[in-house]
């Protein structure tokens, strides 16, 4: 019974275990086919490892020294890694700075949005109300909104403004944001 | 330079012990001893950096080796693109001056082998690099591609029947 070639090229790679290895050896000497095969692979293996190509010393010598050089402290770390080694108390410091001027941001973004209001001159503005006539400077749109919300006042109102209108003012009280005052044009 | 504070074994000890083989394997992918030289470095530089403790040498050759062949893989994947790699193997042929005829005709075959290798589909390519350059076991072959043994065995068998397929035997001299 010959042996397949895969079992005959672990054979010749030493890789069977001991009694098969003994079996297919036993066999070789019998069977010319199985050893036409293994004497094919070998030459295969034979002419592969004709290329191969001894390691230098001084090739490795050199990759060590700029592995040595790569691998020191502080080298061959991406820069904040290496940031933090250097100076920790700085870095902190900085990230401090970056989180509380990112927050001041936020808290401005959110509680003075004011400033895209679609007037000029804020302070040369008032409204009035049929119910509680009174004089607000439009100086701050959540003043406004605010003072409606509080005193429960109707939708409606009037703005009076130094010139002719050339806006309105859409949705409730509670709900007005910035987007609602509408340009007229 | 230590590896791990846990670790029995530093940095130069894993390097001493595994350039040699990581090598053989990169530069046999590349052809090219510089670049093969560069991913070996790159290879150390992020086994030094992964900073994750592997328990004994030999499980840090296998992390090496497949890390280190996947990086020249995946350069000759590129470069491949850019050159013909037939010329390489023909400008590398020039730089070596055989002075007799049995030089000659080593160095013609050795060219020829590394033409039939090259073209080899990936997965024969490498168990075989790693087998005749990396002189590795199957078992170790197997830890190192996630590939059982018996998967191995039947890739290198292939491999080999494939390249002596690719061969052109009247143009081969055997040594």
């Amino acid at each position: 019974m010959c042996f397949d070639g895969q079992t005959l090229s672990a054979f010749l790679d030493n890789e069977l275990e001991s009694s098969k290895y003994l079996i297919v050896k036993e066999h070789l000497q019998s069977c010319s086919d199985c050893q036409k095969t293994i004497d094919l692979l070998q030459s295969v293996s034979s002419q592969v490892k004709l290329a191969n190509n001894q390691v230098e010393s001084f090739t490795k010598e050199t990759v060590w020294t700029r592995l040595s050089h790569s691998t020191s402290p502080g080298r061959g770390l991406d820069f904040w890694h290496r940031a933090f080694i250097i100076s920790p108390t700085l870095m902190i410091s900085l990230s401090f700075l970056f989180i509380a001027i990112l927050g001041a941001s936020l808290f401005f973004s959110i509680f003075n949005d004011s400033s895209s209001f679609p007037f000029s001159n804020n302070a040369d503005l008032s409204f009035e109300s049929e119910k509680y006539p009174l004089e607000i400077p439009v100086d701050n749109v959540e003043k406004v909104l605010a003072y409606f919300n509080i005193h429960d006042e109707p939708l409606e109102f009037y703005m009076q403004l130094p010139g002719p209108s050339d806006f309105v003012i859409q949705g409730e009280p509670l709900f007005l944001k910035k987007t609602d005052y509408v340009a007229e044009r | 330079m230590d590896v791990g504070e846990d670790q029995s074994y530093t940095f130069k000890e894993v390097y001493d012990a595994v350039f040699p083989v990581l090598y053989k394997v990169v530069y046999h992918i590349i052809r090219e001893k510089t670049i093969a030289e560069d991913l070996c470095q790159e290879a150390f530089i992020r086994y030094y950096n992964k900073r994750i403790p592997l328990p004994s040498i030999n499980e840090s050759r296998y992390w090496l080796i497949r890390v280190a062949k996947n990086l020249a893989f995946n350069y000759r994947k590129r470069k491949v693109r850019e050159t013909n790699a037939v010329d390489k193997l023909k400008q590398e042929g020039v730089k070596v001056q055989p002075d007799t005829q049995d030089n000659i005709l080593k160095e013609e075959t050795i060219t020829v082998v590394k033409k039939a290798v090259d073209n080899l589909p990936v997965k024969y390519r490498t168990v075989l690099i790693l087998k005749e350059y990396g002189e590795l076991n199957y078992k170790e072959i197997a830890k190192i591609l996630h590939i059982s043994e018996n998967n191995v065995k039947i890739r290198i068998y292939r491999a080999r029947v494939l390249l002596e397929k690719k061969l052109n035997r009247d143009d081969l001299h055997v040594f």
